[in-house]
């Protein structure tokens, strides 16, 4: 069933994104094992297209919030408001209270901005003065992030950049399938053309298949054997957290459902260590200075081409 | 029957003998498995041997991509069909029923004569 979703979803994508099949199904897997997705990648790459397109697909209700360096907390979740006729103060809800939300520029708002959307993405709650109110579920947040932009923006802190399961980056297309974004766009984009392929029980089901997903005790050996070798590499600052390995874990499982498994294998493992561990690895000052490129992706295949898998 | 000819035919037998030898050294021996877990045991030995290339960390799936960019004689969809069978037993804890394995144990001899 998961498979011909995944299908579907993709089919509803393509009418308005061009060759993004990898970032959707990336987007999905992501949102299937409860994770929240960091999109990187220049301007007008179509981040913003496709997350609005994937959350259509899906029937979900999607909000979008373009961070600014002004914001403040209440923007994103919410907060008191005094009521005139019931002389009262009443919970007005944030643009944070619904399935999808895409968190365009992230890193634009300033850190108390950032750690209010931190308790919500990790928590699936927001708490104000005392009051707590439960998120949607599901929820997932969709972080835009612009790689060449230095002026005006508040770099995530690695906590911030943890809560993040995946990191998805958008390259340029090849010439061929820019050629056909040009095409597509000769008229205007009709989003009313992307209808919803799931509903939400159904989706509630999935992320239920995914999380039981078999995992031997040998793979999660092997899992935290890759942990620990990236912990004791010398050319990290910083390796990778447990949750950083719970989400990859999460991830391998959601990854197996899809290609139709009922079991992961360490396959789905290796092919989502880049995504999920890079954005969270921090190179050593020597190591950067030596231009170790692309960053800490070096240093992940190395490591999974040393630690033997169950075989 | 003089010397000579004696001379010749020990000279005859003993280059037969020496060809007979040759061929069976370079004859692969016939890899032995009695079910599936057995047939990856054998190929993961002649994967070490035959493919030092790999690294430690690699999965089957990599011996499979690995040994079709090499060219070698092997059945890949009844491979496919044995190795999706053989994960599902080692990392799923299921069995299924009667699985063909020769192309496992095709492979190992592939390999074998590549050393």
């Amino acid at each position: 069933m998961i498979n011909s979703i995944s299908s579907r979803i993709l089919d509803q994508t393509r009418k308005v994104v061009v060759g993004r099949e990898a970032e959707t199904r990336l987007i999905l897997e992501c949102f299937l094992a409860r994770g929240h997705v960091l999109l990187e990648g220049v301007p007008g790459i179509s981040k913003t297209l496709l997350a609005r397109a994937f959350a259509r697909s899906l029937g979900l209700e999607f909000k979008r919030v373009q961070f600014t360096p002004d914001m403040l907390p209440l923007d994103i979740v919410g907060g008191f408001i005094y009521n005139q006729a019931k002389n009262s103060f009443e919970f007005r809800k944030g643009p944070v209270f619904t399935n999808i939300l895409l968190a365009d520029e992230v890193n634009r708002a300033p850190p108390k901005v950032q750690s209010a959307l931190l308790e919500a993405m990790q928590e699936l709650q927001v708490t104000v003065e005392g009051h707590t109110e439960l998120l949607p579920n599901p929820m997932i947040v969709l972080g835009t992030e612009n790689p060449v932009e230095f002026q005006g923006v508040y770099p995530l802190p690695e906590g911030q950049l943890d809560r993040f399961t995946m990191r998805v980056v958008f390259s340029y297309q090849p010439l061929e399938v820019e050629t056909d974004v040009l095409q597509r766009n000769l008229g205007d984009i009709d989003f009313g053309a992307v209808e919803p392929v799931v509903g939400l029980s159904e989706l509630k089901e999935l992320i239920v298949e995914v999380q039981n997903i078999k995992v031997t005790r040998e793979m999660l050996g092997y899992l935290a054997k890759l942990g620990q070798a990236m912990r004791t590499d010398p050319r990290l600052d910083l390796g990778p957290s447990p949750r950083a390995l719970v989400q990859l874990l999460h991830c391998a499982q959601a990854r197996a459902a899809l290609e139709g498994r009922s079991f992961i294998i360490p396959d789905d493992i290796k092919a989502r260590s880049d995504v999920v561990l890079t954005h969270r690895l921090r190179l050593t000052r020597e190591a950067a200075l030596k231009g170790l490129a692309p960053g800490p992706s070096k240093v992940i295949a190395e490591t999974l081409e040393k630690v033997e898998p169950p075989r | 029957m003089d010397w000579t000819e004696a001379l010749a035919g020990a000279n005859a037998a003993l280059y037969l003998l020496l060809a007979y030898q040759l061929i069976r050294a370079r004859r692969p021996q016939t890899s032995h498995a009695g079910n599936l877990r057995e047939a990856f045991g054998v190929l993961d030995e002649e994967v070490k041997k035959g493919l030092p290339s790999l690294p430690p960390g690699h999965t089957w799936r990599d011996v499979a991509a690995e040994a079709k960019r090499k060219d070698m004689q092997v059945d890949w969809a009844s491979f496919g069909k044995s190795m999706d069978a053989y994960e599902e037993l080692r990392y799923g804890d299921s069995e299924r029923g009667d699985t063909d394995y020769r192309e496992v144990l095709k492979l190992a001899r592939e390999l074998k004569r590549l050393k």
